[in-house]
C-alpha cells in the first residue's frame, strides 16, 4: 500500500472514529454532565430503594458504549498495562490524527476487569491508558491534546464473569472529543 | 431401565448430597456448633410483631453472631415473664445455660419502658438488670443495646449490634436508568438510608471515627474525586479534585486526617491530607502504584498496597514516611488491607491461585490464614469489635455483602440483598 493510501485511510478513519464519538455522548453512562445536584444528597428515614427489573441471574448482555470496540478500543492481557503489537496500528492512526489537527483533543478512558480490588483496578486503568498516551507522544504530539480519566472496573464493556467478558474488560477507548 | 437405574439412583443421591451439603453448610458456617445456649424469652407489652419485635431483634442479632445456640421458642418448656415463676430446671433439661427475661410496659404517650434480666442458670444468678426508657421508633435501637450487653457478658467481647454498615448498590443495573447509591443501614442489614446517590460511579466509602462522616470517591464530575460528607447534617464538601486518580481516602484514628491515593505526580501514591487546612503530605513516591491505605490504629503507621516488586503486596510506612516494609510474600496477589481495631491482625483480599479471597494475617508473627472461599471476595472491613469482617462476594453474579469471624469459624449472609451490593464499611462503636 503506498504511503499516500494509508495517510488517507487514517484520516477517514479519524472521521469514522469521530462520528463514533459524537454518538457516545449521546449514550448513557458516558455523559459528563452537571446531573448532580444538592437535592440528590438525602439523609430521610425511608430508604430510596428502587424495584429491580428483574432479579435472576445475569445475563451476558452489552453496555451502550461497547459500540466503541470496533475500532478505538486497546485491549490488555491480565493486571498489564503493556501495549500488544496488534494495537500499535490504532495507536499510531490516533497520533496522526492529533499531529494533523493540533486543535483535536482526544481523551483515553483507562479500565480493567473485575478481578483484585477496586482501588487497585482503578491505578491500573490509569496506568494503561499512561502507557497508551507514551507511545502516542513519541509519535510528536503535543500533551496538552490528551486527557486521561480511570474508570478501573467501575464501566465494563461487557457484563459477566469470565475470560471471554474479562478481555474485553481490560481496555483503553480512544475517545475523540 | 435396569441398567439405567443405578445411575439414575446414583444422580438422585448426588443431587440429594449436595442439597444437604448446601444447607448443612449454612448452618455449620453460621458457628453454631459449640455456641452458648441461651433462651430470649417473650417480652409481654411489645408493640410490634416478628422481625421488629425487640425479642426477635435480640434473638436474631444473638443468632447471627454465631457465639449462640438461640433456643427456638417452640422448645419453650414454660411461659415465664418474671423470674419467681422460673423453673430452672425445666430449661436446664432442654439445654439452656443462659435466659433472657424482659418486659416492655407503655407508660403513657409515647415513652416506653423496657427491662431486662438475664440469669446464669448453671450457677443460679443474675448477671444483668437494666431498664431502659425509649420512643417506640427507638425499640429497635433497644434491641440491639440489649444484644449488645448480653453478648459482652457471656463472651466478653464487646458488642457491635448498635454499629452501622455503609456500602454502595447498584440498582437499575445495565440500563439507562443505572443509579449508584451510598446507603448506611443497621449492622442487621434493617434500616436502610440512601445517603448519597448519583447516575456516576461511586466508591470507598470510609468512616470517620467519630461516626458522624463519610468520606468517598464519585465520578460525577467524570473523574474520580474525593468527597466528605456529614450524614446527620447532609452537607458535603468536595475536598480533592487533582489531576488523575483521587482516591481510597482513609481517616486518621484521631479524625484529623485523611490519608488518600492521588496520581498527580504520574503515578499513584499515598499522601496525608490535613483535614482542617487542606495540607498535604507526600507519603510514598516512585513509579509503582501505591494505594489502598489503611491506618493501623495507634495513628503512627500506614498499611498499603504497591506494586513495587511486580505485583500487588502490601506495605507498612511510617506516617513519617521513610521506609516501607513489606507484610505479604504468599500469593501474587495481596492487597486492601485493613488493621484489626487492636493492630494485631490485618484482613486483606489475597490470591494464591484459588481465585481472590479474604486472608487474615497475625502482623506479630505474620502467618496467614485464608478465611472465605469464594473467587470474588473483596473490600473486607473489621467490626469495630474485631469479631467480623464484613466483606463484598459474587453470589450467582450478583453483588452481596458477607461476614466472617476472624478465624473463619462463623460466616454469616447479609440482608442487604436489593441489587447489586459492595464496598462494605463498617462503622465504628457510638
Amino acid at each position: 500500500m503506498s504511503k499516500f493510501l494509508l495517510y488517507v485511510l487514517s484520516i477517514s478513519l479519524v472521521f469514522i472514529l469521530g462520528a463514533c464519538a459524537s454518538n457516545t455522548k449521546e449514550m448513557p453512562g458516558d455523559v459528563i454532565s452537571e446531573d448532580y445536584e444538592a437535592g440528590d444528597i438525602s439523609i430521610e428515614d425511608g430508604s430510596e430503594t428502587v424495584p429491580l427489573d428483574g432479579e435472576g441471574d445475569l445475563s451476558m448482555g452489552t453496555l451502550g458504549d461497547s459500540s466503541l470496540a470496533s475500532g478505538n478500543v486497546i485491549y490488555f492481557d491480565y493486571n498489564s498495562s503493556e501495549i500488544r503489537d496488534e494495537s500499535l496500528p490504532l495507536i499510531t492512526a490516533a497520533a496522526e490524527a492529533l499531529v494533523t489537527n493540533p486543535a483535536q483533543q482526544l481523551r483515553l478512558e483507562g479500565h480493567a476487569d473485575e478481578r483484585g480490588t477496586r482501588e487497585y483496578n482503578l491505578a491500573l486503568g490509569e496506568r494503561r491508558a499512561q502507557s497508551v498516551r507514551d507511545l502516542i507522544l513519541l509519535q510528536g504530539v503535543s500533551g496538552n491534546q490528551i486527557d486521561i480519566v480511570s474508570y478501573g472496573e467501575e464501566k465494563p464493556a461487557v457484563v459477566g464473569s469470565g475470560e471471554s467478558s474479562w478481555k474485553q474488560n481490560r481496555r483503553v477507548e480512544i475517545i475523540y472529543n | 431401565m435396569k441398567i439405567i437405574s443405578p445411575y439414575l439412583l446414583l444422580l438422585i443421591l448426588f443431587c440429594t448430597w449436595q442439597n444437604a451439603h448446601a444447607v448443612l453448610e449454612i448452618e455449620i458456617t453460621q458457628g453454631i456448633e459449640g455456641a452458648l445456649p441461651i433462651a430470649i424469652t417473650t417480652f409481654s407489652g411489645d408493640i410490634y410483631s416478628e422481625q421488629d419485635a425487640v425479642e426477635n431483634i435480640v434473638r436474631n442479632d444473638l443468632y447471627r453472631s454465631g457465639y449462640f445456640d438461640v433456643l427456638s421458642k417452640a422448645s419453650f418448656p414454660q411461659i415465664v415473664s418474671d423470674p419467681s415463676s422460673l423453673n430452672i430446671s425445666l430449661w436446664r433439661n432442654v439445654g439452656v445455660e443462659s435466659l433472657l427475661l424482659g418486659k416492655i410496659t407503655h407508660e403513657g404517650g409515647d415513652q416506653y419502658r423496657i427491662e431486662f434480666q438475664l440469669f446464669d442458670l448453671i450457677r443460679k444468678k443474675r448477671l444483668l438488670g437494666n431498664v431502659i426508657p425509649a420512643r417506640s421508633k427507638d425499640l429497635r435501637k433497644v434491641g440491639h443495646k440489649i444484644s449488645d450487653l448480653v453478648f459482652e457478658k457471656l463472651t466478653g467481647i464487646q458488642g457491635a449490634f448498635s454499629t452501622r454498615i455503609a456500602y454502595i448498590s447498584t440498582i437499575n443495573k445495565n440500563t439507562a436508568k443505572q443509579k449508584y447509591i451510598l446507603q448506611v443501614a443497621d449492622a442487621d442489614g434493617h434500616n436502610a438510608r440512601t445517603i448519597f446517590s448519583s447516575s456516576k460511579q461511586i466508591l470507598s466509602p470510609a468512616w470517620s471515627p467519630d461516626g458522624t462522616r463519610l468520606a468517598y470517591v464519585s465520578f460525577e464530575g467524570g473523574n474520580s474525586e474525593i468527597f466528605v460528607q456529614d450524614i446527620i447534617q447532609g452537607t458535603r464538601s468536595k475536598i480533592s479534585s487533582r489531576s488523575g486518580i483521587n482516591s481510597a481516602p482513609a481517616w486518621s484514628p484521631d479524625s484529623r486526617f485523611l490519608a488518600l491515593t492521588l496520581s498527580e505526580g504520574g503515578s499513584p501514591d499515598i499522601y496525608i491530607m490535613d483535614v482542617a487546612t487542606r495540607n498535604l503530605k507526600r507519603l510514598t513516591s516512585g513509579s509503582s502504584i501505591d494505594t489502598e491505605p489503611s491506618w493501623m490504629p495507634d495513628g503512627k503507621s500506614l498499611l498499603f498496597t504497591s506494586d513495587r516488586s511486580g505485583g500487588p503486596q502490601i506495605y507498612r510506612v511510617s506516617v513519617k514516611g521513610g521506609k516501607a516494609k513489606r507484610l505479604t510474600f504468599d500469593g501474587n496477589y495481596n492487597a486492601a488491607p485493613d488493621s484489626s481495631p487492636d493492630g494485631k491482625f490485618m484482613a486483606y483480599v489475597h490470591n494464591g491461585g484459588n481465585g481472590f479471597r479474604i486472608a487474615v494475617m497475625d502482623l506479630q508473627s505474620n502467618v496467614m490464614r485464608i478465611v472465605t472461599n469464594g473467587s470474588l471476595d473483596e473490600g473486607p472491613s473489621y467490626a469495630p469489635n474485631g469479631s467480623m469482617i464484613i466483606y463484598a462476594t459474587a453470589n450467582h453474579g450478583r453483588g452481596v455483602l458477607a461476614a466472617v469471624s476472624s478465624d473463619g469459624r462463623v460466616k454469616q449472609k447479609l440482608r442487604l440483598t436489593e441489587g447489586d451490593v459492595r464496598e462494605p464499611a463498617w462503622s465504628p462503636l457510638r
